[in-house]
């Protein structure tokens, strides 16, 4: 899975974003708000075809969290981007 | 996902990012290629700032301040003919930088303070320009349709 063409990682302030551009933009109109851990998930899945799991493995070596923790932030993330229709399976 | 009016955006968080629809600012943003980021306003703007208005009939609209007179500003696109008087009270925030692709283009970029002086400084010329261009066109347009006839879709 990986990041649909057309969403954007945006610094808002001290707040990291996401926006649609181009045609993405005819579609998605809002943004979605990212903590620093869905920033760091955001840039896994942007950076090309990857995997859940992959994804988790990643965000355990940048931070100091337990796997399952982990795992549950990777899943509600890929979760809502996949229902607001921003990830290429 | 967020899906909050720009009032409510500016209000709660102070500030206000968005792809940006439509050519009325080009060249310097183009249409669903680049994002703004806007911040509520304090105070009055200054000539040469990019204002967010709202009409009256709900339309929200990024252009220029080229004159401040009295409770109104004259505004006009970058790529607009006309003029227009927005009151103070219609205008919701202002332009405080924005990325033009993927690059990021702060409110003090130094090549974008150039932009902003050029622009404001040649705007009565370039107004009557696109107005002339569009007069223009519309005219080449008449002259094909009487030369040639309307353009058939039928094989």
């Amino acid at each position: 899975m990986k990041i649909k063409a057309g969403f954007m990682r945006r610094r808002l302030g001290t707040q990291e974003v996401v926006v649609a551009v181009g045609e993405a933009s005819k579609q998605f109109s809002g943004i979605i708000r990212l903590n620093d851990t869905g920033a760091f998930i955001w840039d896994q899945l942007a950076a090309g075809d990857t995997t859940e799991a992959a994804v988790v493995d990643a965000l355990l070596t940048e931070y100091d969290v337990s796997r399952e923790l982990a795992e549950q932030d990777v899943a509600k993330l890929v979760e809502m981007l996949r229902s607001e229709g921003l990830l290429d399976d | 996902m967020i899906d909050s009016s720009i009032e409510q955006e500016l209000r709660e968080n102070g500030a206000y990012i968005s792809t940006t629809v439509g050519y009325s600012m080009w060249p310097m943003l183009r249409d669903r290629q680049d994002t703004v980021i806007i911040r509520a306003v304090e105070g009055n703007l200054r000539r040469g700032d990019v204002a967010l208005y709202k009409l009256p009939k709900g339309q929200y609209v990024l252009h220029r301040v080229l004159r401040v007179e009295g409770e109104n500003y004259r505004i006009a696109g970058d790529n607009c003919g006309v003029l227009e008087t927005v009151p103070k009270q219609a205008v919701l925030g202002v332009l405080d930088g924005f990325y033009r692709g993927e690059k990021w283009i702060a409110p003090d970029n130094r090549g974008y303070a150039v932009y902003r002086w050029w622009i404001c400084a040649i705007s009565p010329v370039h107004r009557w320009w696109v107005r002339t261009r569009t007069r223009l066109l519309r005219a080449g347009s008449r002259c094909k349709r009487a030369l040639f006839g309307k353009k058939s879709t039928e094989k």
